[in-house]
């Protein structure tokens, strides 16, 4: 046997192939280990925690040599027609499997050992003293290898041979390997990963199976690390113990057990090809004349035909044939685990409507990937199908054009990938009834073969013309692969390839908005789609020259033939370099720098504030653009006299006008958007001027939008005063990540203010006067902030009046075809603005809103505005579920489509009314803090308090204390990342304290003190402290607290916020 | 009349075989064999007449047109039965038999149907036209080979070996069947079985080595050597001593009984006795004495 296993290294010794592997592996390793951008907040690099996470993402790279090893080494009798001669050997079951399983999985470990060496390698070069690293351990890699790595390349060796063994067919080898991945894929969606973005809270149960059952360890890793502090993440190794230990064995012994039990019905069988023979005919007389026949092998009916014969004939195998059932059913097996995932949402969420939207952006998130691994592998078997079947001398007698060839080949990959996407229609449609929302959009669903079927094409097209290109078929897969991992996949994007010039045929993004479908997107996909075509054809036009051997000389046609396509990717190339004005995120810290260098000196100087905004917004959504004029009243509210002041355009939109009669403009930098103005005459302390305003904006495409400025088609939703111009210094300018900064030798910011910090009296909100007018076209209303005192229509457009009264200079617009559904409180109008579509939760918020409301003004005092709206908005903007504004509260679309009917999961409509509507106490206009250590609490767990409170008074204690559990989870899981803070001083950023640890700190004041004790001192808080009283702190709160609890709760409620 | 001219073709591999060496033919209408051992250099002559390998030096001219540059204008009129091939699977005779009928050109549907059934009916495939060519025997594929050779209407139909695997009535039904189409087409047959030659072919090549040895009808082949073949029956043990003083060209067993057959200019006693000779003789002769003729020129 050992020869044997020589011999078997021998084959592999003498291919450079097998070097480039192991170079590429350690390559690999490399790049990842020196990656800055792949990492997680808080936790070192070279942590065992996020060594495990890679080191386990990426044991499923293994699986490409192993697929390879395994369809070269366990298939190579078969290829080569050397079976009956090697199985009449005297070598023995026992040798012969052995040596071949220990020289694919020798190899696959090999590779994974270079990989490991290479990140190691890549984090010694990379370390600084940093904070960003630990110490480095060996055995921390070691460690991870040994429990995480090596037992699932053991199993997917053992899985991929056992099919090679039993099926001796390529291309099941090639699917298994895809279906284990796709196994990974699906324990992805049960296990909570940290670093997917969007992941609900998973049932308890759930992850605890996952943990046991999960091949790749994964799922076991991540639950036992889930409430891991930092500290822990950054210098503990896994335990051997509960899941992780059960796990590992588990996955160990499947792996041997599989092993004997293919050794076990292991056969030196050849496969046979004959069929039995009937009853050999009498030879028969022929009775048909045999004559030439005259053919026609020019011109295009000829040129047509023969692609239309090889398609016929590819597609009659390759659709009849195992491997390609196979692909529909894994395809369709993980699509829908992906749609029950997204239906079904996460322990927290009731189910989703199963429309349309939601089955077309599933299928857009999950089928490219699985259509590119496809493709890659169709691609070589089709193109190399002649030469492997021995066909080609028979076929390459005939007088086919390459040209021919070559686009047969592509059709038929076009063919196949019509054929995918139809069946995930399918499923999507079956969803929908099995989940009775039979609403069929088809329009949309058809949509998919143009925006997933485009890229597939262009993608399947360049891996074929490299096929015909290399004289090696894995040559091609390797350099197809690499070069879509860099230009079409998210990796490639962190590895510096985000520059649209350098992505190519990217699909269409699962962004399909009920209100806004697609949006401008079609446009910006369109562009992209024209210059990566151009860029195949040019490619496969070439491929065919080099074919025919004709690229020397050419003719004047093949020249006008290049020369279409050229022109094509040049104005195409042309068009997205000169209009892709986003930075690199390093120019962008560059600017950041230096705008503190050049301005920083203004944060000392005294600047008027804004007291009066006047202004008139007009949307046009149809053109994703809007024009505003306004103008602002200053006043100088400092001690100190101004002659100086400076003015902030946002670099986003373009400033058409800025001026005023009492300024001079002194300096305008363009670069930086700041206007310095000098005073005509001096301001004294209570001065004040005016200045006047133009600006506007227009989404481009390639550029595509920001969350905040979307004026989209419908549902468009802009913070806008983001885009106003302000005054003075702006401190969000600033670089906050402190690793940065040290990075650039900036000194550091200054601490955050402590909370008894002096405030100045008076304080100056800064509060304004708000007077808007926003217009919108003829079928869409406007929502703004404060009271409509006016609307009308003009000139084929609608009109609307909006004004409030002090309130921050923080205001919003959207624009919908909105339809509305009104009802009241008392004297409060309540006025919901929905899609016309997304009725179904509407009087269930009504009702969240009126209890609210009634709550709130019980407890806590009046209501301070006469109305209060709902304003639905599209998913083209994210990051939030809601928004508040005085008297308008902005909810995206997604969580109108929950299915409250259904009973599960947790009232997110009474959750979100109690929270985001609380806010128009807890923040907004009424209890504004300043900003400083604990300001947080004060907006934001109060408002979780008020969601709690509300939701316990609906669906009474257990249900409460369930939410309680989800929280104390959610905080528990995130608390590494976030850092852990006391809630009394904690940084107002830190969403997981102020949010998670808060409502789970309010439960624990609630037991201790009591719910009608909480309100008596948050009512005295916010009476003594809202907006024009001196702002308030957590120290007052604390006071408040104290005043209404016993002598001996006072150290119980002082740890509730200080621990 | 079709006509092609091979001068000076010449292939030497990448480790130093020669496998094609200075070859010049001259080939018109009619059954032309190609006869030589196994490894002489037959199938890469064919391979490269066909376009699917490029010589290294030499013209290919066929009907004035230079095949080598141009390999489309041949496969334009040509029919080709490998040596050996594969067949994709999953699909019926009739299936590839379509598909090649339409890469040779054979655009009318009914056409290439009527073509298809009556070569499936000649190749006696006809029962089996609806059955996956990769279950077919190796006879049956062999025949499926012979069909596809001869879709469409070509000027010139390569065949090389083509009755191995065939039982000797298949044979016969394949040979009448290239007679039938042979006359006002080129055919090439290559082959290592003398008496296919000596059957179909007007003229006839023998190669070697790369080489050409000869290049003769064969009628006048076998005249040229008339006389100057012997035989004697001898004893086994002594066959040694017979190979080191004559030129052998061929030994036979007949039940135990060893008898030689050599050539000689002139009597050469000893036992031996005149026998006719035949187009076997014409070949192991040719074969021995380019051998010979090497050995000298060393």
């Amino acid at each position: 046997m050992r020869h044997l296993i020589v011999f078997e290294w021998t084959f592999y010794i003498r291919k450079i192939s097998f070097y480039v592997l192991l170079l590429g592996f350690l390559a690999f390793g490399l790049l990842v280990g020196t990656s800055a951008r792949i990492g997680f907040p808080n936790i070192t690099y070279n942590s065992p925690y996020a060594i495990n996470y890679f080191f386990g993402l990426f044991s499923l790279a293994s699986l490409f040599p192993i697929v390879l090893m395994a369809s070269q080494s366990l298939m190579r009798e078969q290829d080569h027609r050397f079976e009956q001669i090697l199985y009449t050997t005297s070598i023995t079951n026992r040798d012969y499997f052995a040596s071949r399983f220990s020289v694919v999985f020798g190899i696959s470990i090999l590779s994974f050992l270079l990989f490991m060496v290479g990140y190691m390698m890549g984090h010694l070069m990379k370390m600084d003293g940093s904070e960003q690293w630990g110490v480095f351990q060996i055995h921390y890699y070691f460690h991870s290898f040994l429990v995480i790595v090596l037992p699932n390349i053991l199993l997917c060796t053992v899985l991929i041979c056992c099919v090679a063994w039993f099926s001796k067919n390529k291309m099941l080898i090639y699917l298994s390997g895809l279906g284990i991945y796709i196994l990974y894929m699906v324990f992805t969606i049960f296990s909570k990963n940290p670093l997917m973005s969007g992941s609900e809270p998973i049932s308890e149960t759930a992850m605890a199976l996952s943990a046991k059952i999960d091949p790749f360890g994964m799922a076991a890793f991540f639950h036992q690390t889930n409430h891991w502090t930092a500290e822990q993440r950054n210098t503990e190794v896994l335990h051997l113990s509960g899941n992780v230990l059960f796990n590992r064995m588990m996955v160990v012994g499947l792996a041997f057990g599989l092993l004997i039990l293919a050794y076990r019905f292991f056969r030196f069988n050849i496969k046979s090809r004959y069929k039995s023979q009937k009853n050999k005919p009498v030879l028969q007389e022929s009775t048909r004349a045999f004559s030439p026949a005259s053919t026609q092998t020019s011109g295009s009916f000829y040129f047509l035909s023969t692609i239309r014969s090889f398609l016929k004939i590819d597609l009659k195998s390759t659709i009849k044939s195992i491997p390609f059932v196979l692909l529909v059913v894994m395809t369709l097996f993980i699509l829908a685990m992906e749609i029950y995932g997204a239906i079904e949402g996460g322990v927290r969420l009731p189910q989703y409507f199963a429309t349309t939207a939601l089955m077309t952006n599933t299928i857009l998130a999950t089928m490219p990937f699985i259509l590119i691994l496809a493709m890659l592998f169709y691609s070589s078997e089709l193109v190399w199908k002649s030469k492997t079947f021995n066909f080609s001398f028979l076929e390459e007698s005939t007088p086919f054009s390459n040209a021919a060839l070559l686009i047969s080949k592509a059709l038929t990959l076009l063919v196949i990938i019509l054929i995918l996407i139809g069946f995930c229609i399918g499923m999507g449609v079956i969803f929908q009834v099995i989940y009775q929302h039979p609403i069929f959009e088809w329009k949309v669903y058809l949509s998919l073969f143009y925006f997933v079927g485009i890229p597939a094409f262009i993608c399947s097209l360049l891996m074929t013309s490299l096929q015909f290109l290399f004289p090696n078929k894995y040559f091609a897969m390797a350099v197809s692969g690499i070069f879509l991992l860099f230009t079409n996949t998210s990796l490639g994007k962190s590895f510096g390839f985000s520059h649209p010039l350098t992505r190519f045929a990217n699909f269409m993004p699962d962004a399909y908005s009920d209100l806004n479908g697609f949006g401008y997107l079609p446009n910006a996909f369109a562009l992209k789609m024209a210059y990566a075509f151009s860029f195949v054809m040019l490619l496969s036009i070439l491929t065919i020259l080099m074919m025919n051997k004709a690229l020397i000389k050419m003719q004047w046609r093949t020249g006008l033939a290049l020369a279409l396509p050229m022109i094509l990717l040049g104005s195409a190339g042309f068009y997205l370099s000169k209009n892709y004005t986003k930075n690199s995120e390093e120019a962008e810290l560059d600017w950041a720098q230096n705008y503190e260098a050049t301005y920083g000196h203004f944060k000392s100087i005294s600047q008027p504030t804004i007291t009066d905004v006047k202004t008139t917004i007009d949307l046009y959504p149809e053109r994703n653009a809007y024009h505003i004029t306004g103008k602002y009243i200053l006043v100088n509210k400092t001690p100190e006299v101004i002659s100086e002041i400076l003015i902030n355009s946002a670099l986003d939109v373009s400033m058409l006008i800025l001026n005023s009669s009492d300024l001079i403009l002194k300096n305008k930098d363009e670069k930086f958007g700041q206007y310095l103005f000098k005073t005509k005459k001096e301001m004294l302390p209570n001065d004040s001027l005016e200045i006047n305003f133009e600006f506007e904006y227009q989404i481009t495409p390639i550029n595509g939008h920001q969350s905040f400025n979307a004026i989209v088609d419908n549902g468009a939703f802009m913070r806008i005063s983001n885009y106003f111009p302000t005054i003075g210094y702006q401190l969000d300018h600033e670089i906050s990540d402190e690793i940065e900064r040290k990075k650039r030798a900036m000194a550091a910011l200054p601490e955050l203010d402590s909370v008894d910090a002096p405030i100045e009296n008076p304080y100056n909100y800064q509060f304004i006067n708000l007077n808007v007018l926003v217009s919108t076209s003829a079928d869409q209303s406007a929502i703004s902030v404060g009271e409509l005192t006016d609307h009308y229509s003009k000139n084929d457009r609608n009109y609307f009046h909006f004004r409030a009264e002090n309130i921050p200079f923080r205001f919003a617009i959207s624009s919908a075809k909105y339809a509305v559904q009104k009802s009241n409180y008392g004297d409060v109008s309540i006025e919901i603005f929905h899609d016309p579509k997304h009725h179904q939760n509407i009087g269930h918020l009504i009702k969240s809103i009126q209890k609210t409301l009634a709550y709130c003004e019980n407890n806590f005092g009046k209501y301070p505005y006469k109305t209060i709206r709902f304003a639905e908005i599209s998913s083209f903007t994210r990051g939030f579920a809601a928004t508040a504004y005085p008297a308008t509260i902005y909810i995206n679309e997604k969580q109108f489509h929950l299915n409250l009917t259904g009973g599960e999961g947790q009232d997110v409509i009474n959750e979100l009314a109690g929270h985001e509507l609380s806010h128009q106490w807890w923040g907004n206009a009424q209890l504004r803090p300043v900003f400083r250590q604990g300001s947080g609490v004060l907006t934001e767990t109060l408002a979780q308090y008020t969601q709690l409170m509300l939701y316990k008074n609906e669906y009474g204690e257990a249900k409460m204390l369930e939410m309680v559990e989800v929280y104390r989870d959610m905080y528990e899981s995130s608390k590494a990342f976030s850092g852990e803070e006391a809630l009394y001083s904690a940084d107002p950023n830190n969403a997981n304290v102020i949010y998670n640890k808060g409502l789970v700190k309010m439960y624990a004041l609630y037991l201790l003190i009591g719910e009608a004790k909480i309100n008596v001192a948050l009512r005295s808080l916010l009476e003594g402290h809202r907006f024009p009283l001196g702002p308030a702190t957590t120290r007052d709160l604390l006071e408040e607290l104290r005043k209404v609890s016993r002598v001996e709760q006072y150290g119980e409620v002082e740890r509730i916020f200080k621990l | 009349m079709n006509k092609l001219v091979i001068e000076n073709l010449s292939k030497t591999y990448g480790n130093g075989v020669r496998s094609m060496s200075d070859i010049s033919l001259e080939i018109g209408n009619g059954m032309f064999g190609l006869l030589g051992p196994n490894g002489a250099g037959k199938s890469t002559l064919m391979k490269t007449i066909v376009g699917l390998q490029k010589p290294d030096a030499g013209s290919i001219v066929f009907n004035g047109v230079n095949i080598v540059e141009e390999s489309g204008f041949l496969k334009k009129q040509l029919g080709y039965l490998p040596q050996d091939f594969g067949v994709y699977p999953s699909l019926s005779a009739v299936d590839l038999l379509d598909h090649l009928a339409i890469l040779k050109g054979i655009s009318d549907k009914k056409v290439r149907r009527e073509q298809i059934l009556a070569l499936l009916e000649k190749t006696n495939l006809i029962d089996h036209q609806h059955q996956a060519v990769i279950t077919y025997s190796g006879g049956m594929r062999q025949r499926f080979g012979v069909a596809q050779a001869l879709l469409g209407s070509p000027n010139m139909i390569i065949v090389d070996e083509p009755t191995a695997g065939l039982d000797p009535e298949e044979r016969n039904r394949f040979n009448n069947l290239l007679s039938e189409i042979g006359e006002n087409i080129i055919v090439i047959l290559s082959t290592h079985l003398v008496e296919d030659v000596r059957n179909l072919c007007t003229r006839m090549a023998i190669i070697n080595k790369g080489e050409v040895l000869l290049c003769d009808r064969p009628e006048e082949a076998i005249q040229k050597i008339q006389g100057k073949i012997w035989k004697k029956q001898i004893d086994k043990t002594r066959l040694s001593h017979y190979q080191s003083a004559y030129e052998i060209i061929s030994t036979q067993l007949q039940s135990g009984q060893m008898s030689v057959k050599i050539y000689s200019d002139e009597n050469p006693h000893d036992g031996f006795e005149a026998t006719e000779a035949d187009l076997e003789a014409v070949y192991f002769s040719t074969l021995i004495h380019g051998q010979l003729s090497k050995f000298s020129q060393k």
